[in-house]
């Protein structure tokens, strides 16, 4: 077997990448896409699948093109995308073609693969944009397409040292990538004393693997500055030139990775930059003024002492409509770079417009309370400012040292939410926030520590959209009536201070909420090792969708989950997450002439908070890379959510069950039909997937041929109320090739779900608690007496009547019904054995106990395990 | 060896010329001065009391030492305490041996009068009192100090953590809480008779009457044997809580110039805390620290022997510490000295003079440039930088080439080489990378921009955050518990050792674990949470009162500098930004002075003290008055690390010859001459890149990165290895080899590596070979200018122009050449 060394860029790891039959091996985050990336052509005739090929994308270039302009883009990496002639951008007004040429005996022009003419409309709004790959294989994950409105350049190869810096002119914007291990980009500019020259290398932003650093060279060759993980994670430089001339950028991997996921979008200009805007947020309505910090901001004022890493800020006061739009509560509308940790926020973005084009586009949130902004000084105790909750105050950790502090009275019982958004809003912060509760004696002010608020650590999105982040959030109920403080620093602040650095510290009323994230995950343990995915759905197949909500405020109620805009010969039955969970999974389905379809569909979750029913849109996104075991993904929104509808599923595994309602303490056999289809005749494995808890699970084996089989499934007596919908994860070895003629099958290990069961568990109006003799043995022709106690609950009071049912399979074992009166709580049931009775273990033999409850017949099981012998 | 057996013969001449010049074996001293010693006029007995007061002995354990000095014409002292005779004018009050020891008789007052042999005398007035009183002895005080005199409870015998043979002792006594158990209440008090106190296993054990595997080390009825037999007679008494304890001691005399070959008798007098004195010349543990200069005998007499220098002896008593310092000049007369160019010349040549030691004369241009490139900037100075500077006719052209090294990319490539190693900028793994190389590209950027040292060392021990954001974060990650964070700090940033003090108080220092822990608090409330990559963390301060436990009393111990007071740090305040206040205060006497000394080392190859990152009283400064300028003029500069460099560089002591003098060949540390040493593993290998014309690749990293550049130890090269790169485990600059073996000279000699950079068609030999348009002898030239950056001699040119017209293939001459030039040692050494 080959072995590809592969060297990964490495803000993760130096990985070397073996891969076996029949499952490639997963040591990075990256791994996948640097496997398909260096073997884009090549490997799909080697590489045995962990699962049916499915369209992913991982590289395109170039990554971005100017309003009004035609450009050829390249899909540089990927899997799957043999055939691949579509592109969908999430704006409709970037198009592609797929490129064609003239080929020798051929007619009509032929499809170039991999290459494609995309345009741009002149009134597309400067920002960035999802692009997506199809073909045979479904459609791909998005990667990041921009649209600018300045002059747009390649990169330019040999530009590999000082002497063969390629010119920039400034104010444009070159896109480059950092091509095979240890390259390095050299770039000249040519500007005049006094100018404010800015310098952006957006990578992170753009899916790229790049972890980008700039320096910045004077002619002869002396550094001048350096820049690396300033704004989300990407450079930035600013520099003020203080001599005419030449000066030369210098772009490279942090730790010389390179290839064709390593993208990036060199920006030289003195265009404006907005650094923030003050304050972060605001309520809904009417025009609002807000002060603009940044750079090169025609009509901005310097502001005395307001400076970053040496660099002086200015300020300018705007006005901006802050909307009132409802459906902004669900949907973030975005132009840049939402990570798992800020998809909880509410808000838009907003950019400023100056006759030199736009500034790069800046987030304001939706206030969860009225807002009330710092006043310095606020550092200590007595300086700290009053407040009335509830509030969010917005400030700044603007210096070394800077603490901010208030104080508020809530009288006894009183419930607030206090929770602090900074890092959320994109920034290296970690807020952290102290409670206390203070009270006068006639020793003086008394101050007791209540609360010391950190990081939020949820495990919410697991490791493919984990959206814990370094912000405190907790509940707060006023223990007496009095007096409270609040003391919030960033936990580093005596190291480091920045006006950048700004927070929201709500202290808001309990609103019980909540708000939905949906995006495909890898299908084999997800858990573990996360990749990027899609939403590919076979004909006759199913496929998933995780749903994960954020819940907010002690929100714990169920939420009940619908897919629309599915296209023809597709269903999607609701799906519930279960109160207190966060997530669950959508399956879809799809008839097996459904057509060939590729389809942004949309999702929401339905719920009660309080008396209201609330609707909430779920937000679209996307693994841009994988993480290392048990370490979070990279991934972010995406702008849409698209499913295809491609192939010919293998199988389908059929759960014949309607909806169905049961008590507590009853067994449930779920009939299983099992379709195969073209080649494949062999076993599928079944398990039950999302389980209720208290729900006991069984995995079975469908072998090869047998098209009919149960899985029983057992409501324990504790099993938590509501209503749940399941399904069966079946997982089975299928021959698969991409091959045309067939030929060179390997079996591929295809994981789907089976179509969902809805399941409602009611309380159980008693448990039976049979004393069964000798471990259940009984010789064929005997009988055998087994006392059943019959603990009546949940007000249940009424006569019984006790029986024995056998699972499907099993016959010649009978008792003769026995009643239990009301007032009794026991009975015995005699339990025969036929001469010809199944012999062998039956676990899941049952004693039943049948009685009237509420006016309906009710039954519930207490499975015995008998050993039936000779 | 093919290159060997072909230009045997050239190589022999290359190697004898330039080798003068760095001549490391020591030749013969001149021969001292005792002979001719000038004539004494008075003579005078010390005692390290007040002088004029009688001496005063305080009960019949008593002791007292005298000192007897002659003093010449020119105020120069010398001991005669061996050498004069003592009288005692009232007999029957005390004894007095030879050797000046006083031993009380019995109550009273006399005169000691001590005549040499020319004549000249003086006297001192004893008193006796209490003699008659058998005062309760006193434990830790009296008995103790005889086992650290007598080694039993030194490390290699009783005094290790498991004892010898069943029996403990606590380490150099400084527990005797622990002692008192071990001996009188332990194994059921079987060492004890109080009845019959010399059948007490303890004094037949020590005085090897019944078999003892340390065999006889206490002399039956010698003083301290009398004195624990009469603590056994006592029944073994502890003493009173409140006895005092000795808060000091004082050695004298304090320091002399001493001949070669001469003697010195030392009296040490313990200070307690009730202002009490008492003479425990004879029960104190001497100890040199350079054994080659002097010896220190158990009576307190210190020898010197041949060699010319300054030496320390140790006196230690109940873990206080006292110095005797010795200068032995060589006493030549110190003539043309060079003009000092600022205070460190004035200071070297002040103690040279001192010491009668004539430094080399300053080195050349060529010899200069060389030197000052490896020290500054980790690498050989290019054929043109060569050219041009032996061409410049400005006088201040060394001043400015220092200059034009400072603001150079390499100087920051050298330093932050020297320092990702001490601070231990390690990859354990491949997830370690990302922060190894941002800690790299902090370093180097921090010494690049001239960060001033005190915020530079903030920056890192009071380090908070996520990598990315601040990447001094990750010596957090390598210096993981608080332990090392304290060693590392103390070694690192105050040149202290206190890793001792852990477990037990410090054998050579004052320094106690109260001392410790009080150090450990300011890194008690350092956390750690997840970092945004794998393996990496967040470090941060967690609020709470940072206190450390003494695990020897069980307390609490708040945040307390070395040698300083406890701070109150209130519990949202991170302790360690106080603990850097403190280092960065200008009267911290460790902090400047510590690196300094590094700096000094870095330059000098020998630290003003050494080893650099061990200073403590009992390792005295070889040249204190320097040692305390250097530190001043630091403090003073802002903690200009650069400017540091220039003082050093520009001064004359630095640009002195590497060639010895007649006189300064043995003179290891009074820098009297540059000390030539071998270059780093990175440097050497840089060097020979640069001379054959070739590259090293280090996977992972660009073409044309040079091995000063590499940010951590994840490129892995043998050439490296064997030349002793640091793997940046401690934060110790001993962690790089620079010893010479066998695998260094077979690798340069013959290995794959090297012969490959010979000969590779793109090398330098290659090219020269090609190179048609010019004559061999400039050709010749260019190499020299490359490798050794000085003109070759004419009987140098002539050697390798006939070896070139002799050879058919040119490009092997070539070859020949440069490989004999880079295994000569005026290649391999900066001298």
């Amino acid at each position: 077997m080959a072995v590809a060394v592969i060297r990964l860029s490495s803000r993760h790891a130096l990985t070397r990448i073996t891969h076996s039959p029949p499952l490639v091996r997963l040591n990075s985050r990256r791994s996948i896409p640097a496997l398909a990336a260096s073997l884009l052509v090549a490997i799909h005739a080697t590489l045995v699948l962990a699962q049916l090929p499915a369209a992913r994308l991982y590289g395109i270039f170039p990554p971005g093109a100017r309003q009004g302009t035609q450009i050829e883009l390249t899909v540089t990496s990927g899997a799957d995308l043999e055939g691949a002639d579509r592109l969908h951008f999430s704006h409709a007004g970037i198009t592609a073609s797929q490129k064609t040429q003239k080929v020798e005996g051929q007619e009509a022009p032929q499809p170039v693969a991999n290459q494609f003419v995309v345009s741009v409309a002149a009134d597309v709004p400067p920002g960035m944009y999802d692009v997506r790959a199809s073909g045979p294989y479904g459609v791909s994950n998005p990667r990041v397409f921009v649209v600018s409105e300045r002059n747009e350049l390649l990169e330019t190869e040999p530009n590999n040292d000082l002497s063969q810096a390629s010119e920039v002119p400034l104010g444009s914007i070159v896109s480059a990538r950092c091509d095979g291990a240890l390259d390095v980009d050299y770039y000249r500019f040519t500007a005049t004393a006094g100018q404010r020259i800015l310098i952006g290398c957006e990578a992170s932003a753009l899916d790229s693997r790049l972890d980008g650093t700039l320096e910045l060279y004077d002619s002869a060759g002396r550094l001048l500055d350096l820049s690396r993980d300033e704004v989300n994670r990407d450079p930035f430089l600013d520099h003020t030139i203080e001599a005419d001339g030449q000066y030369v950028v210098k772009v490279y991997d942090f730790q010389y990775g390179g290839g064709p996921e390593h993208v990036y979008r060199l920006s030289i200009s003195d265009a404006p930059h907005v650094d923030f805007v003050f304050p972060p947020s605001a309520l809904p309505g009417a025009a609002q003024k807000f002060v603009v910090y940044g750079r090169n901001l025609p009509g901005g004022s310097p502001i005395d002492g307001a400076a970053v890493a040496g660099k002086s800020l200015e300020q300018l006061t705007v006005e901006i409509d802050v909307p009132d739009d409802p459906a902004l509560v669900d949907r973030l509308e975005w132009l840049t770079e939402v990570t798992p940790s800020m998809a909880v926020l509410d808000g838009f973005h907003w950019r400023f417009h100056t006759d030199k084009g736009y500034a790069n586009a800046v987030l304001i949130a939706r206030a969860t309370a009225p807002v009330v902004t710092e006043q310095e000084p606020n550092d200590t105790p007595a300086q700290f400012q009053v407040v009335s909750p509830p509030c969010e105050l917005v400030g700044q950790f603007q210096s070394r040292g800077d603490v901010d502090g208030v104080t508020f009275d809530a009288a006894k019982g009183t419930v607030y939410w206090i929770e602090v958004f900074s890092q959320r809003h994109g920034l290296p912060t970690d807020a952290f926030a102290l409670v206390q509760r203070v009270t006068n004696t006639d020793k003086g002010e008394q101050v007791t520590d209540l609360k010391e608020l950190d990081d939020e650590k949820t495990a919410t999105g697991g490791l493919s959209f984990n959206v814990s982040s370094a912000d405190p959030v907790a509940r707060f109920e006023a223990p007496e009536d009095g007096k409270y403080r609040i003391t919030l620093r960033d936990l580093y602040n005596e190291t480091r201070g920045d006006p950048r650095f700004i927070y929201r510290l709500a202290i808001r009323s309990e609103r019980p909420d909540f708000r939905l994230v949906a995006f495909p995950e890898f299908p084999i343990e997800p858990q573990k090792a996360p990749n990027p995915w899609t939403l590919l759905l076979r004909k006759g197949g199913t496929t998933r969708l995780h749903c994960v909500a954020m819940r907010r405020d002690n929100f714990l109620g169920e939420i009940v989950l619908t897919a629309a805009g599915l296209p023809e010969g597709v269903a999607c039955g609701p799906a519930v997450i279960v109160a207190g969970q966060t997530a669950t999974d959508l399956v879809f389905t799809a008839t097996e002439n459904a057509p060939d379809a590729v389809a942004a569909i949309r999702v929401v979750g339905r719920a009660k908070t309080g008396d209201a029913e609330v609707a909430r849109e779920a937000r679209p996104a996307t693994v841009t890379w994988p993480g290392a075991e048990n370490v979070p993904a990279t991934s972010r929104l995406a702008r849409d959510l698209c499913l295809a509808v491609a192939g010919t599923a293998p199988y389908l595994v059929e759960a014949a069950l309607p909806p169905i309602e049961l008590p507590q303490s009853r067994q449930l056999h779920i009939p299983v039909k099992v379709t195969r289809r073209g080649d494949f005749k062999g076993p599928v494995a079944l398990t039950g997937s999302l389980l209720p808890d208290k729900v006991q699970n069984e995995a079975i084996n469908v072998a090869a041929e047998q098209s009919e089989a149960t899985v029983h499934l057992f409501v324990q007596q504790d099993a938590p109320l509501g209503a749940y919908t399941f399904y069966l994860l079946a997982s089975a070895p299928v021959p698969f090739t991409k091959k045309a003629d067939g030929s060179d099958k390997q079996n591929v290990n295809v994981v789907d779900a089976s179509t969902p069961v809805t399941l409602t568990i009611r309380p159980g109006p008693m448990v039976l608690a049979p004393s069964v003799p000798n471990n259940g043995a009984l010789a064929r022709g005997d009988t055998m007496e087994v006392p059943v106690k019959v603990n009546r609950r949940n007000n249940f009071a009424g006569a019984v009547t006790l029986d024995l049912i056998l699972p499907p399979g099993i016959a010649g074992v009978t008792a003769e019904p026995v009643a239990v009166a009301a007032e009794a709580d026991q009975g015995t049931l005699v339990i025969q054995a036929a001469a010809d009775a199944t012999e062998g273990n039956h676990p899941f033999v049952a004693i039943r106990a049948t009685a009237q409850v509420d006016g309906q017949s009710l039954e519930v099981h207490q499975p015995i395990a008998l050993n039936i012998q000779k | 060896m093919r290159h060997a057996a072909r230009v045997a013969a050239f190589l022999a001449v290359v190697v004898v010329g330039p080798l003068a010049a760095i001549r490391v074996v020591a030749d013969e001293a001149p021969n001292s001065a005792i002979s001719s010693q000038p004539t004494l006029v008075s003579v005078s007995i010390d005692s390290g009391r007040t002088p004029g007061e009688p001496i005063v002995l305080v009960g019949g354990d008593a002791r007292g030492q005298l000192i007897v000095s002659g003093v010449s014409a020119d105020g120069s002292m010398r001991d005669l305490t061996g050498e004069v005779t003592f009288e005692v004018s009232a007999a029957g009050i005390v004894a007095i041996d030879p050797s000046g020891l006083l031993t009380p008789l019995a109550d009273g007052e006399t005169v000691v009068t001590a005549r040499a042999a020319s004549g000249l005398a003086a006297s001192q007035t004893v008193k006796v009192t209490r003699f008659g009183h058998d005062l309760p002895v006193n434990f830790p005080n009296q008995i103790v100090p005889i086992f650290t005199k007598l080694g039993c409870n030194s490390g290699g015998c009783h005094g290790k953590a498991s004892g010898q043979n069943g029996f403990k002792l606590s380490l150099l006594g400084f527990e005797p809480g622990e002692d008192f158990e071990y001996l009188v209440k332990e194994a059921r008090g079987r060492r004890m008779f109080p009845a019959a106190p010399e059948r007490s296993l303890l004094l037949l054990k020590s005085t090897n009457t019944v078999p003892h595997g340390g065999g006889h080390r206490l002399e039956q009825d010698s003083h301290e044997y009398r004195l624990i037999r009469r603590w056994i007679a006592q029944g073994m008494p502890y003493g009173k809580p409140d006895d005092p304890t000795v808060a000091r001691i004082e050695v004298f005399p304090p320091i002399r110039v001493m001949g070669r070959g001469a003697r010195q008798q030392l009296a040490v007098l313990a200070h307690y805390t009730d202002g009490s004195i008492e003479d425990v010349t004879r029960t104190v543990q001497y100890d040199t620290n350079d054994a080659e200069m002097a010896d220190a005998g158990a009576t307190g007499v210190v020898t010197t022997h041949d060699l010319s220098g300054d030496v320390a002896v140790m006196a230690r008593y109940q873990g206080q510490v006292g110095v005797f310092r010795a200068s032995i000049p060589l006493g030549l007369a110190v003539a043309d000295l060079p003009a000092p160019k600022n205070f460190i010349d004035e200071l070297v040549f002040a103690k040279l003079k001192s010491l009668g030691v004539p430094p080399s004369a300053v080195s050349d241009d060529a010899t200069f440039l060389r030197r000052v490139t490896v020290d500054i900037a980790g690498r050989l100075p290019t054929a043109d930088e060569t050219r041009q500077f032996l061409a410049d006719a400005d006088p201040n052209k060394r001043d400015r080439w220092i200059e034009t090294l400072l603001a150079s990319p390499g100087y920051a490539d050298y330093f932050a080489n020297k320092w990702a190693s001490i601070l231990r900028n390690k990859r354990a793994n491949a997830n370690y990378a990302h922060g190894t190389y941002a800690f790299h590209s902090w370093i180097r950027h921090s010494l690049y921009t001239n960060k001033p040292y005190d915020q530079f060392a903030r920056e890192i021990l009071a380090a908070s955050g996520e990598v990315s954001q601040n990447p001094p974060v990750v010596w957090y990650r390598e210096v993981k518990d608080t332990n090392q964070q304290v060693e590392d700090t103390a070694q690192l940033f105050l040149g202290l050792r206190i890793q001792c003090a852990r477990c037990h108080h410090h054998p050579f220092e004052k320094w106690s674990q109260q001392d410790y822990y009080g150090f450990a608090a300011f890194f008690s409330r350092v956390e750690r949470k997840p970092g945004a990559q794998p393996d990496e963390q967040r470090i941060f301060h967690k609020r709470g009162v940072a206190q450390a436990t003494n695990p020897k009393t069980g307390k609490a111990v708040r945040p307390t500098g070395l040698g300083s007071t406890t701070m109150e740090v209130p519990a949202d305040r991170d302790p360690r930004q106080a603990l850097v206040d403190w280092m960065a205060d200008p009267a911290n006497p460790f902090f400047a002075s510590a690196v300094v000394n590094r700096y000094w080392k870095h330059f000098f190859d020998r630290g003003i003290v050494a080893p650099e990152d061990d200073m403590r009283v009992t390792n005295p400064a070889s040249n204190p008055e320097l040692l305390a300028a250097l530190s001043k003029h630091f403090i003073e500069s802002g903690f200009d690390l650069k400017q540091l460099v220039r003082t050093i560089c520009q001064s004359q002591v630095y640009q002195l010859s590497a060639e010895p003098s007649d006189h300064n060949l043995s003179d290891k540390q009074n820098f009297s001459r540059y000390y030539p040493r071998r270059l780093t593993a990175e440097v050497l290998l840089d060097a020979i890149n640069q001379v054959t014309g070739s590259s090293t690749e280090f996977s992972g990293l660009p073409k044309g990165t040079r091995a000063v550049q590499l940010p951590d130890q994840g490129a892995n090269n043998y050439f490296l290895t064997v030349f002793g790169k640091p793997e940046g485990s401690t934060a110790c600059e001993c962690e790089r080899s620079q010893e010479a073996n066998l695998a260094q000279s077979l690798h340069l000699l013959n290995s794959a590596e090297v012969q490959g950079k010979l000969s590779a068609d793109t090398g330098r030999a290659a090219a020269l070979a090609k190179d048609t348009e010019r004559a061999e002898e400039d050709k010749v030239r260019e190499l020299y200018f490359l490798a050794y950056s000085r003109m070759p001699e004419a009987e140098e040119v002539q050697i390798a122009t006939a070896h070139l017209a002799k050879s058919a293939d040119k490009k092997q001459a070539y070859e020949d050449i440069v490989w004999a030039l880079i295994n000569t040692k005026e290649f391999l050494f900066n001298h």
